[in-house]
């Protein structure tokens, strides 16, 4: 685990919008194609979570940075759409077979902080500016959900970088519809800076 | 070398439609098909002769309905 804190303004602990600051965590360099989205299948489900000492404070989150390669760009994936909820402190893992609804996890404030369509017109790091910002507390895990709900698939589809961490990553793939149900567990977690 | 791809065709072909055979990405190759007419174990088969040697390691695999999608990677991702 890495996290890199902007040295500026570290001492921020409310949900306050104070911008243009980012948390880092993660530098691996492992190509996870289920992350975030997986484009061999026409449907697909990631989540991940961050504990409350990764995510350093309280913050009101604007959008994210996730570090994507492999794509013949442009690629483009339609309907996708990402949650954030709190995570009561004690649940720091998803279990063996983690409900795609979350239902087996003790979440709060679920909220859609962003539908769109998606294209990649570059490798590297790429901005997602959320819709509508996620106050985060502070004292709760973060977990993160993202529904790829395209509806079909397409070749050129890429990765992205992830680091080992054991078990705060999950993921589904179905098609011809969105996954229900459960997904599987996985020792992966996509890097990621958190905007606030 | 190469995967190659006309022979592999030829030989999906005697068990069901090939959707997409291709290279995906620098590190990756695809096979879908549909209406295939076997199990998995021929399609194993057929692709360890033609694509393992290139890309040696089965990232994802699903055969549902008579589709299947696989994806080969040229590098091992997985603990």
């Amino acid at each position: 685990m890495s996290m890199i804190i902007n040295p500026y303004f570290s001492n921020v602990e409310s949900c306050a919008n104070v911008q243009g600051l980012n948390l880092q965590v993660g530098t691996g360099t492992t190509n996870i194609f289920q992350y975030p989205a997986y484009g061999l299948f026409n449907f697909s489900w990631s989540s991940m979570i961050w504990n409350a000492a990764e995510m350093a404070g309280a913050k009101q989150i604007t959008g994210i940075e996730i570090e994507i390669g492999g794509y013949t760009v442009p690629y483009t994936y339609n309907n996708q759409t990402i949650k954030l909820a709190h995570l009561a402190p004690a649940t720091t893992t998803f279990d063996a077979n983690p409900a795609i609804d979350w239902s087996d996890m003790p979440v709060s404030d679920v909220s859609i902080v962003k539908t769109f369509n998606w294209t990649i017109s570059t490798s590297g790091w790429l901005v997602i500016n959320f819709d509508t910002p996620f106050c985060y507390n502070g004292t709760s895990n973060l977990i993160l959900g993202w529904e790829n709900r395209d509806g079909s698939w397409t070749s050129g589809f890429g990765s992205a970088e992830s680091t080992l961490i054991t078990n705060k990553g999950a993921f589904a793939n179905n098609d011809p519809a969105f996954p229900t149900g459960n997904g599987f567990r996985y020792s992966y977690r996509m890097n990621i800076r958190f905007k606030y | 070398m190469a995967v190659d791809r006309d022979a592999l065709v030829q030989e999906l072909e005697q068990y069901g439609n090939v959707v997409f055979c291709d290279q995906n990405n620098e590190i990756s190759y695809l096979v879908v098909m549909s209406d295939w007419t076997s199990d998995a174990a021929t399609f194993e088969a057929i692709a360890n002769i033609y694509i393992v040697p290139d890309f040696p390691y089965l990232y994802s695999f699903i055969l549902q309905g008579g589709t299947i999608k696989a994806q080969y990677n040229s590098v091992e991702f997985n603990p």
